[in-house]
């Protein structure tokens, strides 16, 4: 829309989730499950994922892409899309946070000179500590102070996350013992099952209790033709892994197990196809047995490969729920990070 | 995801990964259906994935399948 100089622009159809009010169901909002039409928001004006999509797709005040690494020197690209207002009206501000929860360093940054239709530049006054936060976000006010839009730049890695949490060392053995045709390997409290021919993780316990996180990995629109395993230690590792074949078995997995208790997998693959509508793996998990999630990622809602927009990067907590988006009945979920 | 804490009716666990841009996935929404076929979203198989390439959500995919949109799939 924004690229075509014929475009006169757009409106959204549905503001709300439409739904009659119920007298004889005690004024409740019935919206016929997914029948009612679907807006934006929900039926109670629940924000719901696409209420920040088109937050973000729409903003007036465009943020460009920016990948943040240690040489960041503060400067975001932006572009005005008001068609008459100047962005020097608006307010603009950032945040540092994490990784402690409530660790959060605020700043205002001075709002660009940006005629209507121009592009610009945001200049950070970074703090000198700024690299040894988790996030940065930065907020966009029109000119009654009314929020933008607040976008979240990772500034850690995932990689240094798991670095700084993990310790793969550990004081313990891990013990390796075959039984059939599986591999049973013990370490601290734990015991870990492998099928010795296909290297799937068959079962999980913790001081003889299970964890019922098992049956992976499978790929999903992939050929699973892990095979060959073969079982050695390296150092106090034991690392169990499938033997790569240009044509039996040319994906490939590989298991670690740490005297730690933490198990690290590896897997190498090929899609099914040039076009696959998914690429990753699989494992089972009784869905009963869920009781909440927290993570650190974007979040918090579904997305879609069609449909990333609007999220925000933190640490998330997310009841279970079933609920479908268009639905009555929001689940519940939190930021953790502040 | 960075990583993920499974808070379990038994025992939890927390999941980390190396891979920037994983995404989560947790459980299959019931199947559900219009008559004209609007909605219907794709999910991979088993409970928990830790995915690489998602799917899309196309609507009208019945009229999406003679179409084959470039950017609903992932490319090798």
């Amino acid at each position: 829309m924004w690229h075509n100089p014929l475009s006169a622009g757009g409106f959204l159809w549905d503001f709300a989730d439409q739904g009659i009010v119920r007298k004889d169901l005690h004024d409740s909002l019935d919206t016929d499950h997914h029948r009612g039409a679907d807006g934006i928001v929900g039926p109670h004006h629940e924000k719901e994922g696409s209420f920040f999509t088109i937050k973000e797709i729409w903003s007036p005040v465009h943020m460009e892409r920016r990948e943040i690494t240690p040489a960041f020197d503060g400067i975001l690209h932006i572009e005005n899309r008001y068609a008459f207002t100047n962005l020097n009206q608006c307010t603009f501000s950032a945040r540092l946070a994490g990784p402690a929860t409530n660790r959060t360093d605020s700043f205002a940054i001075t709002a660009p000179d940006i005629a209507p239709f121009e592009k610009g530049r945001l200049q950070l006054q970074l703090p000198a500590n700024w690299n040894s936060y988790d996030v940065l976000y930065v907020t966009a006010s029109d000119k009654d102070k009314r929020e933008l839009f607040t976008w979240s730049f990772p500034v850690v890695r995932p990689v240094q996350v798991t670095q700084r949490n993990i310790d793969t060392v550990g004081k313990s053995e891990v013990f390796f013992k075959e039984a059939d045709s599986l591999w049973i390997v013990s370490v601290n409290n734990m015991q870990l099952t492998f099928n010795k021919y296909k290297g799937l993780l068959k079962n999980v316990s913790n001081k003889g209790r299970t964890i019922p996180f098992n049956n992976g990995p499978i790929l999903q629109e992939g050929e699973n033709n892990f095979a060959g395993f073969s079982h050695h230690y390296e150092g106090k590792n034991l690392i169990i892994s499938s033997a790569f074949d240009r044509k039996q078995s040319y994906n490939t997995l590989q298991w670690i197990i740490y005297p730690s208790g933490i198990v690290k997998m590896t897997v190498h693959y090929f899609p099914a196809a040039y076009f696959t509508t998914f690429a990753g793996v699989n494992f089972s998990f009784p869905e009963s047995d869920m009781v909440t999630v927290d993570y650190m990622g974007d979040g918090p809602y579904r997305v879609w490969k069609n449909r990333l927009k609007g999220t925000r990067f933190g640490v998330w907590h997310k009841d279970y729920n079933n609920t479908e988006t268009g639905e009555l009945e929001l689940p519940g979920i939190q930021r953790i990070l502040r | 995801m960075y990583w993920c804490d499974f808070n379990t009716s038994q025992q939890s666990f927390r999941v980390y990964t190396e891979n920037e841009s994983l995404f989560l996935r947790l459980f299959t929404p019931a199947w559900k259906t219009d008559q004209w076929h609007n909605y219907e979203p794709l999910f991979p198989a088993g409970d928990i994935s830790f995915m690489q390439g998602i799917s899309s959500i196309v609507p009208k995919p019945s009229e999406m399948k003679q179409l084959v949109r470039w950017d609903s799939k992932h490319i090798l």
